[in-house]
């Protein structure tokens, strides 16, 4: 699917699609080599949710998502917390051992699938294995999936 | 062209330097000029010009160092400067430093400037880094493919300088143009182009096929200077054929792969830029330097007065006139004194700030707090510099150098002046100390918040008046890890230091001569013309309430905040009452007036330096005589609503 480069989440990987950028921008990104089909990685995000580090021709670059926004990466996996309604895999979660363990007790782990059935912006209505469980966005934030 | 012989050895070249940024730009140039370097801004603007000598045999050849840029195109003022340069004083040769670890980058700007022009060198930069990741180039293979001279060097280990210096004063014409294909397509048009431009005399200086590539390109300039405009945009295809091109070269002359695994930048970076640690080890850097800044310069400081002091007795007794001895002792010595304290102060500031620069942490920090920044529409860069005025606006304001963006240094500058530095802090003590006794603590802790609003709703104000309350972005390289060398770290600390010297040298001693001599003349004390000042401005001070005694040292404390506190002692001790030396000012003026004459002395026109040094780094007076209405009006304002208000408590 294709999503800006903002919607990202840590850790993700995904392909340079399309530029929307005015041309001064557009121009200085090239020189950074954004041009599409370069694959380019979420590396880190800033303390307060933004700018963010991409990875792109083996360096790190800092974009703030007024930029990165107008970026359109094609990329396999979304957070869960832009997925709407449908079947998901679970590809990589963000987080530490608790982090894990809770949402282990609720049936999602890396690798397993689970269902979105409502996506109401802060909250997330899923289903795993026929049981319904709810999470925040902060919590979906962290869990990557990818379409099956 | 084999067989054409040498440079002329009588004949001066120039040498302009390209790169990305953190590439090594400078430690290439600094290898090849040694310490023949001066610092200047670029005519009109502000960004910082280094241009240096470089002698290698017998042959004198000029380097400049061009700012550091990704593409040559008109967007930034960084790449037009680069650009204009290269257009316009066609320098001999153009060397193209490239990162040995990063190549394709590097590669890219390469390829534009082979668009523009021939004589070009290629420097393959930090190859030990390279070789360190596992990476082997083929510097023979990779001067074939483009046609051009490549020399492989390292700034840190002197490996392919003098190479360097060895290809830059043969002769390094190469044979013309790089040429690589664009689509069929892009073709065509450019060979439409370029017979319609040949057609046109007044672009006979450039080269045809370069202009055809910047039409397709919709670059603004290159539109306005061939009158020609195209409905089509081939911007990102032809910017992906270059990319392309560099694929293929790359392919055959660099062997090896980065190696997987967390390297010692990623290991740094995890912890340097960490949610919660990276804010922490930001703040714990910030202290670091403020305090290094500001408590080993104090010693210094102190022995550079006690020097001054003893050449000033020296002279007193040396010097029979009155009004002489008075002029350089008080006057020259006292004057210029005061702001050389400063000195140690200043040079620790920088040597401090090139250290963070050199390892590469700014980047970091500046990504750290670029958020809250950012609701101020400034960037994290702006804040180190706005942190570091709380010590000395003057240094506070020369850092703000490294902010690439120019409207957002423009406003940093404009809004240091409101920090609260440490000049100002014997004036709060002097006057709370006198009137509110034990409450003085909350005295002060009022006044540096007081000064950190003002600050923030000057950005915002000023940005909105200049620049019309666009938001600066953010584009920036967070490079690797570096360890700094000694050399380079002493070069960039006196590069920048010694403009302050400089300053010290012309600006305030013809200031200090001036206050001198209106406090002197015609006769000492209140017959002075420094009293006739003060007396003259009183009409406008009534609503504030202040006597012309605080008017007077208002109008010295333009020279130096501390001014300030000496020229209230000197006023009010011939007054003096029971003891206290401020005494007589406490039948004078009530608490509530006390309180609004500090906040205009927080508040109002920026000391002399700091006016010099806004003059020097925006190469404006447009914005000095800004600072210094708007210092004001606020000044007026804010001290008027205090007294206002204090009065109904």
């Amino acid at each position: 699917m294709v999503v800006p480069l903002s919607r990202m989440c840590e850790g993700e990987k995904g392909k340079i699609r399309k530029l929307e950028l005015p041309p001064i921008t557009r121009e200085r990104l090239c020189g950074l080599g954004f041009v599409s089909g370069e694959e380019i990685q979420l590396i880190k995000v800033a303390p307060f949710g933004d700018p963010k580090v991409y990875r792109i021709k083996g360096t790190d670059i800092t974009l703030r998502d007024d930029i990165s926004m107008w970026i359109l990466v094609e990329t396999s996996s979304i957070s869960l917390s832009y997925a709407s309604k449908g079947d998901y895999l679970v590809s990589l979660i963000n987080g530490g051992m608790g982090f894990r363990e809770r949402l282990r007790l609720l049936g999602i782990e890396e690798g397993k699938g689970l269902t979105v059935i409502d996506n109401l912006g802060r909250r997330i209505e899923i289903s795993v294995k026929g049981n319904y469980a709810t999470l925040s966005r902060g919590q979906a934030m962290r869990i990557i999936v990818r379409e099956r | 062209m084999k067989n054409q012989p040498d440079r002329i050895d009588s004949k001066e070249i120039t040498v302009a330097l390209l790169g990305n940024p953190n590439v090594g730009k400078t430690s290439i140039f600094n290898s090849l000029t040694g310490s023949r370097q001066v610092v200047a801004n670029w005519p009109g603007v502000t960004v910082e010009k280094r241009a240096g000598v470089m002698r290698h045999h017998n042959h004198t050849i000029d380097v400049v160092d061009l700012p550091g840029t990704y593409t040559l195109g008109a967007t930034s003022l960084d790449e037009k400067i680069a650009r204009d340069f290269l257009v316009n004083e066609k320098p001999g040769v153009a060397i193209v430093i490239g990162d040995a670890v990063n190549l394709e980058r590097s590669l890219y700007l390469l390829l534009q400037v082979l668009e523009l022009r021939g004589d070009v060198v290629l420097v393959v930069n930090a190859v030990d880094e390279a070789r360190k990741a596992g990476f082997e180039i083929d510097k023979n293979e990779l001067s074939k493919q483009l046609g051009i001279p490549v020399v492989v060097t390292s700034a840190v280990t002197g490996e392919g300088i003098e190479e360097l210096k060895n290809t830059l004063v043969k002769s390094t014409k190469s044979s013309s143009h790089v040429h690589y294909l664009f689509s069929d397509e892009v073709e065509a048009h450019l060979r439409d182009l370029s017979e319609r431009i040949k057609g046109n005399p007044s672009l006979a200086g450039f080269d045809e096929r370069w202009l055809s590539i910047k039409l397709l390109e919709k670059d603004y300039e290159v539109q306005k200077i061939t009158g020609i405009t195209l409905d089509y945009d081939f911007s990102v295809e032809i910017a992906e054929t270059r990319y392309k091109y560099i694929k293929r070269i790359l392919s055959t002359s660099v062997k090896g792969k980065e190696k997987i695994g967390w390297n010692f930048s990623e290991a740094i970076d995890h912890v340097m830029t960490h949610r919660f640690l990276g804010i922490l080890i930001f703040l714990a850097v910030m202290y670091i330097v403020f305090q290094l800044t500001f408590t080993i310069s104090g010693p210094l400081s102190i022995v550079i007065e006690e020097l001054l002091g003893g050449l000033g007795r020296a002279f007193g007794g040396f010097i029979g006139v009155d009004w002489l001895r008075s002029l350089v002792v008080e006057g020259i010595i006292g004057g210029v004194g005061a702001v050389l304290v400063f000195v140690p102060n200043i040079f620790i500031l920088f040597l401090a700030l090139g250290i963070l620069e050199e390892t590469g942490y700014l980047p970091r920090a500046a990504f750290v707090i670029d958020r809250l920044m950012y609701s101020m529409k400034l960037s994290g860069r702006s804040f180190m510099s706005m942190l570091l005025g709380f010590g000395c606006n003057v240094s506070s304001i020369m850092s703000t150098r490294s902010i690439s963006e120019p409207k957002e240094r423009i406003v940093t500058i404009l809004v240091s002046p409101f920090i609260s530095c440490s000049a100002k802090l014997p004036v709060y003590v002097l006057i709370a100390g006198t009137f509110f006794g034990a409450r003085a603590g909350v005295v002060i802790f009022f006044l540096y918040v007081l000064s950190i609003v003002i600050t923030v709703l000057s950005a915002l104000l000023i940005n909105k008046l200049f620049f019309k309350g666009e938001p600066s972005t953010l584009i920036m390289e967070l490079p690797r890890y570096r360890k700094p060398r000694l050399s380079s770290l002493i070069l960039y600390t006196w590069n920048k230091g010694r403009h302050f010297l400089e300053k010290a040298g012309t600006i305030i001693l013809g200031a200090s001569v001036v206050i001198w001599f209106l406090s002197y003349f015609p006769s000492e004390g209140t017959g002075s013309f420094a009293a006739m000042i003060g007396k003259s401005l009183e009409p406008l001070f009534i609503p504030l309430g202040y006597t012309w005694e605080m008017i007077t040292s208002l109008v010295f404390g333009i020279a130096a905040k501390e001014v300030i506190v000496s020229s209230l002692t000197t006023f009010f001790g011939n007054l003096s009452v029971s003891g206290s030396s401020l005494g007589a000012i406490r039948t004078l003026i009530t608490p509530e007036i006390a309180l609004s004459f500090l906040v205009f002395v927080l508040l109002y026109v920026p000391c002399m330096p700091t006016l010099a040094v806004i003059k020097n780094e925006t190469g404006s007076y447009k914005y000095v005589f800004f600072s210094v209405f708007y210092s004001l009006t606020v000044a007026y304002t804010v001290a008027l609503i205090v007294r206002v208000v204090g009065g109904f408590l």
